[in-house]
């Protein structure tokens, strides 16, 4: 019996030694071990963000009404109005002139609808080509401003 | 006008507006009034009628009103109101002949819609958008239009 005690004391002694003597071991893996936990609590924060990011996008994937439409809310709006309201709404269509980014000039028609208190104005290309030239040319400015943007802010560029 | 595109859109808001207002001062006869919903019905190039789309599932009376776009002929019976949009592919005369019998109110955005023999006519006056009104054919098939509707409107033809 005291020959067991004495084995497993034996055994002990050694396990403890062993532990002192690759305590250096412990001391590297802790820190390890404290990065990898943080950094997979990182990740899942990231996952989340990236959730809501889906969210916002969703939100602002809500149709804007096209050019010269109004929205459905301004639509509603009118619609709401009585008989007595409505005869007295004034749509005016007068027609300008507007100088896109590219120099070129476009012809507009602006249409102010006026009714009560509210006033809604509105302007249009006269044709889809026009209309394509001004996004395209919108799209290439905001284009170059984000890239001054990136520049300005990361320096990479 | 190049801004004709622009005008209609805007325009035609007011329009639906007048359309769903309307509903609101006419009376049918009673076979028609046994429907559960409010038809509206729509004839004519009705690409630049978005706006008629928000009239869905408002109520008239105590009926939701539903939007029937392009209705075929055979199905104008089902219309308590048929809105024809100004469009050169529809024969109005025609198309009124044949539906003179039925208690339809008729509206349109078509010049001389009235004289035509169309219950309602919108019209630009000006920068407003306003309304004229044909009694005959109405009172021809039981459609009661209120004093309040006809005081409002640009003219009224078609008195006793």
């Amino acid at each position: 019996m005291n020959t067991l005690w004495t084995i497993l004391l034996r055994h002990l002694i050694n396990l403890k030694n062993a532990c002192l003597e690759e305590l250096w071991i412990l001391g590297l893996l802790l820190p390890i071990i404290a990065l990898g936990i943080v950094g997979l609590l990182h990740f899942n924060h990231h996952d989340n963000q990236y959730v809501q990011t889906e969210i916002t996008a969703k939100t602002d994937a809500v149709p804007e009404p096209k050019l010269g439409q109004l929205s459905e809310k301004e639509v509603a709006a009118i619609i709401a109005l009585p008989l007595d309201k409505l005869i007295k709404v004034q749509v005016y269509s007068d027609q300008g002139y507007r100088v896109d980014t590219n120099g070129a000039d476009s012809e507009v028609a602006a249409t102010t609808l006026r009714f009560g208190t509210h006033q809604t104005a509105l302007t249009m290309m006269n044709n889809t080509k026009d209309i394509k030239s001004i996004a395209s040319t919108e799209l290439t400015y905001q284009s170059k401003r984000n890239r001054k943007d990136h520049t300005l802010a990361g320096g990479v560029i | 006008m190049p801004n004709l595109v622009l005008a209609a859109t805007t325009e035609t808001a007011v329009k639906a507006g007048f359309i769903y207002n309307f509903s609101k001062f006419i009376e049918w006869p009673a076979r028609t009034a046994e429907s559960s919903s409010y038809n509206l019905c729509v004839m004519g190039d009705d690409k630049r009628e978005d706006s008629l789309d928000v009239l869905v599932g408002k109520m008239v009376g105590n009926k939701p009103l539903t939007l029937t776009r392009n209705v075929k002929p055979a199905n104008l019976k089902d219309c308590h109101m048929l809105f024809v949009i100004q469009d050169k592919d529809v024969h109005l005369q025609a198309l009124l002949a044949d539906i003179a019998a039925l208690p339809i109110v008729t509206v349109s955005d078509s010049p001389d819609f009235i004289l035509k023999g169309g219950m309602i006519g919108l019209i630009r006056d000006g920068n407003r958008v306003g309304f004229e009104v044909n009694l005959k054919p109405a009172n021809a098939v039981g459609i009661r239009m209120s004093a309040q509707l006809l005081k409002l409107a640009k003219s009224v033809k078609g008195i006793k």
